[in-house]
Order: C-alpha cells, then structure tokens, then sequence
C-alpha cells in the first residue's frame, strides 16, 4: 500500500507518555483521534520525572472515551481511519495485562482488517535483565529481529502475546504492521541526571519516541508484514542500535545523552 | 572497497566439501590456489553421503601446502591474492581445534590486514541451536545476526571465537568479511532419502553452497552493511525456524535453489 502521508490515524492508549509523543509528531500533519480509558483531563502525574502529559486536542482533531478491550468500541474508534497506533498498556494486574496488552491487540488488529486499514503501529517493551538463561542481557550487537524472551514476567509475557497475535494478523491478513520496541525513556537533555551518572544501554528520548511514529506512517511498504524496530538511542554501549529504523524507516534518533555517558570533569 | 570480479582467491581448508563446492563456483571466475594441510588427492572418502571431494588443481590454478596454523605459511599464501576464503576447520580434537577454528582464523586475518586484502569470506558451524537452555531451538524466524549461542561443544566454541576474532580485525581495519554458517548439508535430491521423510530445520544442498562465495565476492561494499556481516546459509524450510530472513538475498544477492520439498512435503499413502 502506498505510505500515510495525511489522513486520518486513531492513537489507542493516547493518554500514555508514549501516545502524547506520538500525538504531538502526528498532529498537524494528520487529524488525530485520541482515544484512551482517561480522558486528558484525568492524567496529571507524569509517568517518570519528564514524561509528557496528555494534552486537550484541538479541532479539527478529537478525542474519545476507548476500552480497548471491548471491540465494539475499538472498531467505532477505528472507523473512517487510514492507520492505527496502538500505545495501549497494563503492566501490574494480572487480568487487565492480559485484557489490554493481548485481547486489546487481538482487536486493534480485527478491527483494521474489517475496516481495510493496512497500516498499524503496534508498540510494546524489550525486557532485558528477566533473570533466565534466554534473555540478552550479556549480549552485544543485539538486533531488532531476535526473538523475545519474555520469560514469567506479566508485563513481558502478556505484551509478547499481543505482539504475536498482530503478528499472526499480518501475516494472514496483509497488513503493514510496525512495531516499536523500547526500554527507558529519558527527556532530550537527561532530565535531572547529573553529568556522567551514566544510563542503562537501551533508552529513547520522549521527543525522539514521537517523531518515529511519523516516519512509520511515511516509510514504504517494509519488507515483512511485521517489521519490528528498536526505537532507541545510538549509545556506547553497542547492545542496541536504530540502525534498523535508519534503512527502513529513515528514522534517527536526535538525542544521544552524551551528556550523561560521558565523564564528568574531575572536581577541584 | 569495489567488488572483487576477477583476480586471484586463495582457499584455505580446500580439501572440505565446502570449499570444494566454492572452488567449483569460482573456478571459472577468479584464478585459485586452493590450500590445504593436506594434499587434495589424499582426500578420498566423503564426509558424509554425497559430500563433494576435491577435484586437481588444473592450472592456471594450483594447489599449496599450507597449515593455517602457521602464520608464516599463511602470509605467504595470501600473498598476490584479491580476496582470502577461510573454510578451515578441526572438530574433535582439543588443542588443533583451536589452533585451526581460533588461531587459524586470526592468521588469516592477520594475513590480510597485512598485504592490503579487504575482503574476506570466513566459514563456521551455525550457533543457533546447540542443546541447551539459552539457545534458539524453540524460536522461528531466527535471524542471521541474533547473538550466537556456541554452548560449550569444542567444536562451536573454538569456532565461535575464530569468528570473534575475525569481527575485530573486520571492525578495527575495515575489512569486508561475509561469515557464512551452516549446520546440515545434503545433495538437493539423493535417491536414497525416501519421500516425505523429513529434514532438520537448518539444512543446506550441496548445490546451494558453492554460489553464495561467488555472491560475496562481487558484492558491493555497501552490502557490508557491517563490516562483519553474518549469514545463514540454509534452504528456505517450511519449518520457519532458519533460512527465512533474506538478509543474503538482501545483501548478497543469493537465495537458495533448492528447497528439498520433496522430502517434506507427506509421501502418497500406498494402497495395498
């Protein structure tokens, strides 16, 4: 299919610091519709120290009340859109994990194949450090398309089945789906860290986050129907790298955090 | 660095099947010195059923006596040459397999480095699936560049650290090095395997194998996206575990030929 250049793009899970990122890249240049179980007004803590709040829409895009677990919903949402973004997550209940990040992909992918939307932008997290023999942590020049492990982890296991289900609904249906990967998230400029108090081998910049989704809409057919993408900082640490995002997406990151992996100047 | 479309390749490990079956692609191509520790007449018994033995160096091609263990030998065996294909290797025994699998490769490395040779084709065992617990055995789609697994087996780990070996050289003096790795190998259509009897997940012809080393050499430098760029050279398998990522046809520009469907796809059942 040809790429989303304008159009209309329905973000689920859009009060979510990784759905305001997106929202904020997006709007202007497509006509937003918003959806999420709390509507802008109800989301008034950050996620972390700098994550974005959700802000009111303004005309012409909009927002809207969503269960992502309940379809009807999810399709009335979808409806009248040229691509879907799903941001939607659960991390802690044992229900609710498996409702949204696994049931709530079962429907945003359903929903997109009724309707005849091709385009999906699924996201979702690398787990790293699970503890079990199978996971990457000790590895370097880990690749965008190595298979997860997600290992016992409620959050890991129920978001990799949400992964594969839109997987599986790519592969049979069609679709163009791009899937986003991340770990830790940080402001542009390091937040409040202090200079050379490091950071961990995988993290995105929030302004960085936003600005892939727009790529995604604009990138050509990938080779797969589901193209996975590591959305993540080049750092020097060699374990992660966007490269992959580059060559298909055309995607790079802005933010490096040099700043922060950098040695701080001997005090006098 | 341009493609390397003529000129001279030395093969070291010349007396294998792999390198036979990459002499017989290049043959017509480039000018060989095909080396060996062994001479490659004294090779006369498979390696396994259908497994290629070497031919005689016709010239302007020629054989060479060359221990890859020895740096000296190596050199001087890579001198004149456009571009170097390690396909040496040792399996069972302790202190040759590192020496051959380790050193072997670091020598040829070296060998390069030294005479101006940027291209280099560099040949091992697959390290996907090695019996235990951190390995890809239960996955799909596992890609080329996931993080090898060598387990503890002699033989992958000697190799595992050749191939460490030769990324580092790759990346410190921009060398071009296509790893290619392998697990099982198998004439495309042997008239001993029965229909519909199955086949390992990581299986590769013996046809498939030799055209890929000619692929590697004419490749641009940009499909060196890396400067250590791993392949899986393996038929595409229904099984969907290895094989099916494209990075070689990506990069490359080679795909297999031959996918053994004859022995996967269920045999008629036979009326009595």
């Amino acid at each position: 299919m040809p790429p989303v250049l304008e159009g209309n793009v329905a973000i689920f899970g859009a009060g979510g610091p990784v759905g305001v990122s997106a929202a904020r890249a997006l709007q202007g240049h497509y006509t937003l519709r918003l959806t999420d179980v709390r509507l802008s007004g109800e989301i008034t803590q950050p996620q972390s120290a700098g994550a974005p709040l959700p802000a009111v829409p303004l005309p012409p895009n909009e927002e809207r009340w969503v269960d992502v677990s309940n379809y009807a919903e999810v399709l009335e949402a979808a409806r009248g859109m040229d691509a879907l973004i799903n941001c939607t997550v659960v991390r802690p209940h044992l229900e609710a994990a498996f409702l949204v990040n696994m049931v709530g992909a079962y429907n945003v992918a359903k929903a997109a194949v009724e309707l005849g939307i091709r385009r999906i932008i699924h996201t979702g997290p690398y787990h790293l450090n699970l503890n079990h023999n199978a996971d990457y942590w000790w590895d370097y020049d880990v690749p965008p398309d190595v298979p997860l492990h997600p290992g016992t982890d409620l959050y890991a296991a129920s978001k990799f089945l949400g992964g594969e289900i839109t997987r599986t609904f790519a592969e049979r249906h069609g679709l163009e789906v791009i899937t986003f990967l991340y770990c830790g998230f940080l402001p542009g400029d390091g937040g409040p860290r202090e200079d050379g108090s490091g950071l961990g081998p995988f993290y995105t910049s929030w302004e960085d986050c936003g600005e892939a989704f727009r790529y995604a809409l604009r990138a050509p057919t990938p080779p797969h129907p589901y193209e996975v993408f590591l959305i993540c900082s080049d750092l020097p640490h060699g374990r992660f790298s966007p490269r992959k995002a580059k060559r298909l997406l055309g995607w790079e990151p802005q933010h490096d955090f040099q700043r922060l992996w950098k040695r701080a100047p001997a005090k006098p | 660095m341009p493609p390397v479309l003529e000129g001279k390749i030395a093969i070291f490990g010349a007396a294998g099947p792999v390198a036979v079956m990459a002499a017989d692609a290049l043959r017509p191509h480039y000018t060989l010195r095909l080396c060996d520790v062994q001479p490659l007449a004294e090779r006369t018994v498979e390696q396994s059923a259908g497994a290629p033995l070497p031919a005689t160096a016709i010239p302007p091609h020629e054989e060479r006596r060359v221990d890859v263990t020895d740096y000296a030998q190596v050199l001087e065996a890579s001198r004149g040459m456009d571009a170097l294909v390690n396909c040496t290797v040792v399996r069972p025994h302790l202190q040759p397999a590192f020496l051959v699998n380790t050193i072997g490769a670091y020598h040829v490395a070296k060998a390069a480095v030294e005479l101006g040779i940027r291209r280099i084709i560099h040949t091992g065992p697959q390290l996907v699936i090695a019996e235990h617990q951190a390995d890809y055995w239960h996955d799909f789609d596992v890609h080329d560049d996931v993080p090898e697994r060598p387990g503890s087996s002699l033989y992958g780990l000697s190799k595992y650290l050749g191939s460490e070996v030769m990324r580092r050289f790759a990346e410190v003096h921009h060398l071009e090095v296509a790893a290619f790795v392998y697990a099982h190998f198998r004439p495309a259509n042997r008239p001993s395997d029965a229909d519909g009897s199955g086949l390992y997940a990581f299986t590769t012809a013996w046809e498939d194998t030799g055209a890929p080393f000619l692929a590697a050499l004419r490749a641009p430098a940009t499909a060196f996206e890396q400067p250590f760029e791993l392949f899986h050279i393996a038929s595409r398998l229904p099984h969907g575990k290895i094989g099916g990522s494209d990075k070689a046809q990506r990069l490359l520009g080679w795909a297999p030929e031959q996918d053994f469907s004859r022995l996967w796809h269920r045999s008629p059942i036979v009326q009595e």
